[in-house]
């Protein structure tokens, strides 16, 4: 059985180094009690042996984060038997990823986890980039039309996990093993057998798919000898969570030499419960013991608030960005999601998190597919081929982020400093000042499943992109979101045609999976049948719909394929081809 | 005319910036130095308005210093 060469843990998304928090000394891997109002969970550990414990499972998670968590969440709605084990009995400790994109509430909203992580999380729209004394760039991130999640929501991790764990109490199908640590694994054609250590014993399950959730220092990837290629940076920062009741905006505040810091950057972003976000840059070759000090800590974190000092301290951790990528997401039986996979600057506008939630979000409807036998196994291979691009870009624009926040030659300084200087006088300047771009539309270019357009259409909504979201309204007037309409199964979704007409036409189709109908039409237009008003045209406008544009998605909200008129073939060609029949409906209608 | 300061629409920043960087790769100071300077007499043979180009020279000369020292 191949073991891991360290014991690694298994939720570390982040990159910490050290981390200190205001809290007691003796709990597992200092995991705070409490950090602001939010009082840390401890999830029940079930002694072994229960009856459920051995066996073989469909799929085991490695890594209850929030990657995990939604992989496992996802699969368990989809009534997968699955495992999810995790290391510790909590939720991680410090914000961490706290840049929650739309797309990413988007799929939380089709897990049914979004509504407390909206009420809880907060947004802003305005942002500021300092040089010394100096504001060199203000920004506002406008509110995205079509959608009822802003931009991104900021919310804590350690809020997300806990509200993920909350949405999995609700699926009785979904096994949570807290402080199950996994020791060791091997892999055959047919399985994969797990070795894991509980506070009470060992023992061993088997399971047909493993997922690898377990986060930068994966013990999966590492049990395996997989490499994880790439560079670890030199430039370290301190990290803290700071509790401040001051009336300060609700911006984002980036500097770079700031008149109150002996360093190079500061970074200060607003969280909810009145915690703030703050980042400093400290020298490479500082001692880290002395840098986290909470004398040094206080005195810093008072001269960035503004000489305020009715402050609390709530957890503190130090960072160094590491850019890797594995080669390959998929290993024969395991599969590779979040930072286990890639790992990019956390100044790579939220990329981390948010891209392994698009992971979970594109892996769990194939497993579940392949593993009720609706889809052939070599779906499986379209995870590595359609993530993986995305993560080659979200690494190449992390670096460029890292490149220009922290340059590493006179050469990269130099323009640094010129870009910075200029950006005082030429406005075009500011264009590349770059602390950090927004996460680009997750567009799945490369996927092997999409149909390429046979008709004329924009770009815009192009096969393998996510679902652009749109106000509708039912026939009662009720409103109601696209994205509420789509995933889950293959959706139809025709604009002008009596629906009554598609959803028949489909019924007709032999399909190996579920392929529902949705009916949109212009508002005013008169309706029969189950039909949804497009009432501010948005659908119209951002799929370019005229009367019989059909669109046809996937389970996870991409747009497969589509089309000007309907066809009920092409559609049920599309779906066989996309789930590995290679020679569409016509082979699976004779099998 | 004079020096054009505003963005152009949709210019490709990040990746004009990059392959800035990447001309000061595995190069020692004074090489990175030299190609910068190229490119600059590269730029303005391609600019038929000299005054332009002395107005351009005017103000990156009186820019104010940018950072602490460099690394």
């Amino acid at each position: 059985m191949a073991r891991p060469e360290a014991r690694s843990e298994a939720r570390s998304e982040g990159q910490s180094d050290h981390e200190h928090a205001a809290l007691p000394a003796g709990g597992r891997a200092r995991r705070p009690l409490k950090l602001g109002a939010f009082v840390y969970p401890r999830y029940d550990y079930r002694p072994l042996p229960h009856p459920d414990a051995q066996g073989r499972y469909s799929v085991v998670v490695v890594g209850a984060g929030m990657v995990g968590l939604t992989l496992a969440i996802d699969l368990a709605r989809k009534g997968v038997r699955c495992v999810l084990i995790d290391d510790n009995d909590t939720v991680s400790a410090g914000s961490r990823s706290i840049a929650q994109a739309r797309r990413t509430m988007e799929i939380w909203s089709r897990l049914g986890c979004a509504e407390p992580m909206q009420r809880k999380g907060i947004s802003w729209s305005r942002g500021h980039t300092h040089h010394g004394n100096d504001t060199v760039l203000s920004f506002t991130v406008f509110p995205e039309g079509g959608s009822r999640f802003p931009s991104f929501t900021s919310l804590a991790q350690y809020y997300v996990e806990h509200f993920l764990v909350e949405r999995t109490k609700e699926l009785p199908g979904l096994d949570i093993r807290w402080l199950n640590r996994l020791t060791g694994l091997e892999m055959t054609a047919d399985g994969v057998t797990l070795a894991i250590d509980t506070p009470d014993a060992s023992y061993r399950i088997e399971a047909d798919w493993v997922v690898a959730a377990d986060g930068a220092k994966s013990t999966v990837r590492s049990a395996l000898g997989l490499p994880f290629t790439g560079d670890r940076l030199q430039d370290k920062f301190v990290i803290a969570d700071v509790r401040c009741d001051a009336d300060f905006p609700f911006e984002r505040n980036y500097w770079f030499d700031p008149p109150f810091y002996d360093g190079n950057t500061v970074l200060r972003v607003p969280q909810s419960d009145s915690i703030w976000r703050i980042d400093w840059q400290i020298d490479p070759a500082a001692d880290v013991e002395r840098e986290l000090a909470p004398d040094l800590v206080q005195k810093r974190v008072e001269r960035i608030l503004d000489g305020r000092t009715d402050f609390e301290v709530e957890w503190v951790s130090t960072y160094t960005s590491e850019h890797r990528l594995m080669d390959n997401f998929r290993h024969g039986r395991v599969f590779f999601a979040g930072d286990a996979a890639h790992q990019f600057s956390p100044f790579g506008g939220g990329r981390g998190g948010n891209s392994g939630i698009q992971d979970a979000d594109n892996l769990a409807w194939k497993l579940a597919a392949v593993v009720e036998g609706r889809a052939v196994e070599s779906l499986l291979d379209s995870y590595d081929h359609e993530r993986r691009p995305i993560a080659e870009r979200n690494l190449a624009d992390s670096r460029k982020s890292t490149e220009f926040i922290t340059p590493k030659s006179h050469h990269s300084q130099a323009f640094h400093d010129a870009v910075l200087s200029l950006a005082k006088v030429a406005p075009f300047a500011k264009a590349y000042i770059n602390t950090g771009r927004f996460a680009v539309w997750p567009v799945l270019e490369t996927s092997p499943l999409s149909v390429a357009d046979v008709d004329d259409f924009p770009a815009l909504a192009r096969p393998g992109t996510p679902v652009l979201d749109c106000p509708l309204a039912t026939a009662d007037g009720r409103p109601t979101w696209l994205t509420d309409q789509v995933g889950d199964d293959f959706v139809v979704v025709s604009y002008g045609l009596p629906a009554d007409d598609v959803a028949g036409a489909l019924q007709e189709i032999s399909i190996p999976f579920p392929v529902r109908s949705v009916a949109i039409a212009a508002a005013g237009q008169a309706m029969t049948g189950r039909v949804l008003s497009d009432v501010e045209g948005a659908f119209a406008r951002q799929y370019d719909a005229g009367k019989g544009t059909t669109y046809l998605f996937r389970p996870d909200q991409h747009v497969l394929g589509r089309w000007r008129t309907f066809d009920p073939q092409t559609i049920a060609r599309a779906v066989s081809q996309a789930l590995g029949y290679a020679d569409g409906i016509e082979q699976e209608t004779a099998r | 005319m004079s020096l054009r300061l505003e963005a152009p629409q949709g210019f490709p920043n990040d990746d004009i910036y990059e392959k800035l960087i990447a001309m000061g790769l595995d190069r020692s100071d004074r090489e990175a130095r030299q190609a910068v300077a190229a490119l600059v007499l590269l730029l303005i043979n391609q600019i038929d308005n000299l005054s332009l180009v002395y107005e351009a020279i005017d103000m990156a000369r009186t820019l104010p210093s940018g950072g602490r020292e460099a690394v």
